[in-house]
């Protein structure tokens, strides 16, 4: 299938590459298609693109190589929905954001994919210690967080 | 709003599916049981505001040039020197394969 998008311009995808967030993602229910791709080969970054809006994309990167104490304690009703048994056995992806001059990601909304059935959902954490905007690192500096406690 | 009273070990029901009891009451704090079916997900409000609202400032974002970005964070490990950002005009290129079997 063709996805037009903003960023990459149309891209051809197998339908198989197609993941399913049967609930969206949290503000943008409506988007239930999207499609992960790596920003460059050893990048640390991938693009969450949705399948149905140009401009609708998420820069995402896998929590554990920059937290190693992160662990995604979902409710397992949460997981059940994307077919996991527990959260271990899914693929863990968090979202990245700017602010101000930092990069951060947010360790309390993180995104768990089935990679056998190409379901994900956003799961949402009780931890108190999360929050939405832990600092991955600041812009503007050679030296980078590369591994932190939560 | 419809508001009911309930006491302790009391429940309400929302349609046929979702049921929510009265676990506990300790002073001004409520601790509620609910059952709902899988579909539907239940979130504290002011943690799910915070998620939402995080999600939709990330999505209009402000990472644009995630090339940049890679010149200043790495994959631990990797202590490859660092290359010359790629030419402002250049389109980025995604790959298509890569990240376990989700891409």
């Amino acid at each position: 299938m063709k996805v037009v998008t903003t960023r990459f311009g149309e891209l051809d995808i197998d339908d198989r590459q197609v993941i399913d967030f049967p609930l969206g993602i949290l503000g943008f229910p409506e988007f239930k298609r999207w499609i992960l791709l790596q920003a460059s080969p050893e990048s640390v970054f991938f693009w969450l693109q949705s399948a149905d809006a140009p401009d609708l994309a998420f820069i995402l990167v896998q929590p554990h190589l920059f937290f190693k104490d992160y662990r995604v304690r979902a409710q397992d009703e949460e997981l059940k929905a994307i077919g996991l048994d527990d959260s271990d056995a899914g693929e863990v992806f968090v979202i990245c954001n700017r602010v101000s001059d930092a990069v951060t990601v947010n360790l309390q909304g993180p995104l768990v994919f089935n990679a056998a059935t190409r379901r994900a959902r956003q799961v949402v954490l009780c931890d108190r210690h999360l929050t939405t905007r832990h600092e991955l690192c600041k812009l503007g500096k050679e030296a980078c967080l590369t591994a932190a406690a939560v | 709003m419809l508001v009911l009273s309930r006491q302790k070990n009391q429940t309400i029901m929302i349609g046929d599916l979702i049921e929510i009891s009265i676990v506990d009451i300790r002073g001004d704090k409520v601790r509620l049981g609910i059952t709902a079916p899988v579909s539907i997900p239940v979130h504290r409000k002011e943690v799910y505001e915070a998620i939402r609202a995080e999600n939709r400032q990330a999505a209009g974002v402000p990472l644009g040039d995630v090339a940049a970005l890679e010149q200043i964070v790495r994959r631990p490990g990797s202590d490859e020197a660092a290359k010359p950002a790629p030419a402002a005009d250049e389109r980025p290129s995604p790959q298509a394969s890569g990240a376990g079997r989700l891409q």
